[in-house]
C-alpha cells in the first residue's frame, strides 16, 4: 500500500521538458575550458604564503639595531689662521652610524668606534683661559684657543667640547679629566661634509655624544653658549647680538 | 563498448533517465530549484566526461550515485544549512497532494534515499547497497528505521511491503 501510493505520488511529479532540452544542449555545446583562478583549497596555501612573506618582510626590521644617540649642535666661527689651509690639515674619518643631520633629537647610547677610526686625545690648552662673560650662558668655562694652532680640528674641539661636555654630562671636569680617567672623553671618529663636521666622543664610563659643527664666519674666538629649545648652541663669538644670533638660527632653520 | 560513448547514445540515455534523476534529486533536496541544478550537473558530468561504462545498468547505477552525491554537495553549502527546502513548490501534475510523499520528505536524507530507491525504483537491498557504497546490513537497518518513522507519521496502518 505504501509502495503504491509512493509511486503514484512520484509519477504525479511533472518533469520540465524545457529543462531536459536545455541540459542536453548545454552538455553537448563546446565551451572553452575555464581556468580556475581560485578554489577553496587555495585558501590554506594563500594564507601560508601571506604569513611567510610577512615574516620575511618583518625580519630585517626585527634584526635592525636601534640607532639612538644624543647630539648637540654647535655653531662655531672658523678661526683659521690665514697661513693655514684647514682642509689640508684635517684628517677625518667616516662615522659609521652617524647621519649628517645638524639637529638630532635622539636618546644617548654608547657609540662604538669603527675599526679604522683614530682615537685622539683632545686636550685644551688652558694657558690663558678666558671666561665667558655672557650672563645668559650656561657654560661657565670655555676652553681657550691658543693662537697659532696648527689644526682647525684642535681649535674646533677645544672650542666646542667643554660646553658640550658640560651640557651633556653636566661635568666640565669630564673633559679635563686625566688621561687614565674613565670620565675623560675621547674623540673616536669624525666626519666632514659640506661644511658640517660631526664628532663622536665617548668615555670609558659609557657616556657618549655627537657634536655637529656648523661653520659660520667670524673672526673672534671666545665662546658663547645659547640654549634654544632644549639644545645648546655654542657660538665662537662672544660679541654677537641677540639679533645676529637669531639670524643665524633662522638661516639654519633652527 | 564504444557504442556507449557516442553522442546519440548519450542523448538517448539522458532522455531515458532524466525523469528518474530529477525525482531522486527532488527527493534529496526537497526543492525544485536545487533539483534542477543537480539534474543538470549530473548529466553534464555524464555527457562531458569520458567514463568507461560496462553496460546500461552500470550507467543507471552511476547516475543514481552521482545524483545523491551532488545533492549532498547542495547540503554542504553553508547557506543551505541555514535554510530548508521549500517543499510546497514540488511540481505535481495534479493538485491533490500525497501524505505519503510528504511524510517521506520529513525523514532525514539518508533514510529518504533508501526509501526512494527501494519503493519507487524497485531496487533490491543489494543493488541499493552497491549504489550507495554501503553494506547490505546498513541498508536494511536504514529501511527498518525509516519504516518505523513513517508509521509514526502516517495514519491508517500502511503496509510497507
Amino acid at each position: 500500500m505504501f509502495r503504491k501510493e509512493y509511486k503514484q505520488a512520484n509519477d504525479n511529479i511533472k518533469v520540465d521538458e524545457a529543462l531536459l532540452e536545455r541540459t542536453i544542449e548545454a552538455a553537448f555545446a563546446e565551451k572553452p575550458k575555464k581556468k580556475t583562478y581560485y578554489h577553496r583549497s587555495f585558501a590554506p596555501v594563500a594564507a601560508a604564503l601571506v604569513i611567510v612573506i610577512g615574516a620575511s618582510a618583518a625580519y630585517p626590521k626585527l634584526t635592525e639595531k636601534p640607532q639612538v644617540e644624543q647630539s648637540v649642535t654647535a655653531i662655531v666661527t672658523s678661526t683659521i689662521s690665514p697661513t693655514i689651509n684647514p682642509h689640508s690639515e684635517l684628517k677625518f674619518e667616516a662615522i659609521p652610524e652617524v647621519t649628517s643631520e645638524p639637529i638630532k633629537n635622539v636618546k644617548a647610547s654608547r657609540v662604538k668606534p669603527s675599526k679604522n677610526s683614530t682615537v685622539k686625545n683632545v686636550v685644551a690648552n688652558t694657558e690663558e683661559p678666558r671666561i665667558n662673560q655672557d650672563a645668559n650662558s650656561v657654560v661657565e668655562d670655555v676652553a681657550y684657543i691658543p693662537s697659532g694652532s696648527e689644526t682647525v680640528e684642535a681649535v674646533s674641539d677645544a672650542l666646542v667640547l667643554p660646553s658640550v661636555a658640560r651640557a651633556v654630562t653636566g661635568e666640565i671636569e669630564a673633559y679635563n679629566a686625566p688621561e687614565q680617567s674613565e670620565e675623560r672623553f675621547i674623540q673616536i671618529s669624525c666626519n666632514f661634509s659640506d661644511g658640517v663636521s660631526e664628532y663622536v666622543y665617548e668615555n670609558q664610563s659609557g657616556k657618549s655624544f655627537i657634536v655637529t659643527v656648523i661653520d659660520c664666519c667670524d673672526e673672534s674666538v671666545s665662546g658663547l653658549s645659547v640654549e634654544r629649545n632644549g639644545k645648546f648652541y655654542v657660538f665662537s663669538s662672544q660679541n654677537m647680538t641677540d639679533a645676529e644670533i637669531l639670524e643665524v638660527f633662522e638661516t639654519l632653520n633652527i | 563498448m564504444s557504442d556507449l560513448k557516442t553522442r546519440e547514445f548519450k542523448e538517448q540515455i539522458t532522455r531515458k533517465y532524466f525523469s528518474m534523476v530529477y525525482k531522486l534529486a527532488l527527493n534529496q533536496t526537497k526543492s525544485r530549484e536545487h533539483a534542477d541544478d543537480v539534474v543538470q550537473e549530473v548529466f553534464l558530468r555524464y555527457i562531458q566526461k569520458d567514463i568507461d561504462f560496462e553496460s546500461e545498468e552500470h550507467i543507471k547505477a552511476w547516475l543514481l550515485r552521482v545524483t545523491i552525491n551532488c545533492s549532498k554537495n547542495v547540503f554542504a553549502d553553508t547557506w543551505f544549512k541555514r535554510t530548508e527546502g521549500f517543499s510546497d513548490d514540488i511540481p505535481f501534475q495534479h493538485e491533490e497532494k500525497s501524505d505519503v510523499y510528504y511524510a517521506t520528505l520529513e525523514l532525514p536524507q539518508k533514510y529518504r534515499s533508501v526509501i526512494h530507491l527501494f519503493y519507487y525504483e524497485d531496487m533490491s537491498v543489494a543493488e541499493i547497497a552497491d549504489c550507495l557504497g554501503q553494506k547490505e546490513n546498513t541498508v536494511k537497518s536504514l529501511l527498518h528505521r525509516a519504516r518505523i518513522m513513517l508509521r509514526q507519521k502516517l495514519e491508517g496502518g500502511y503496509d510497507f511491503v
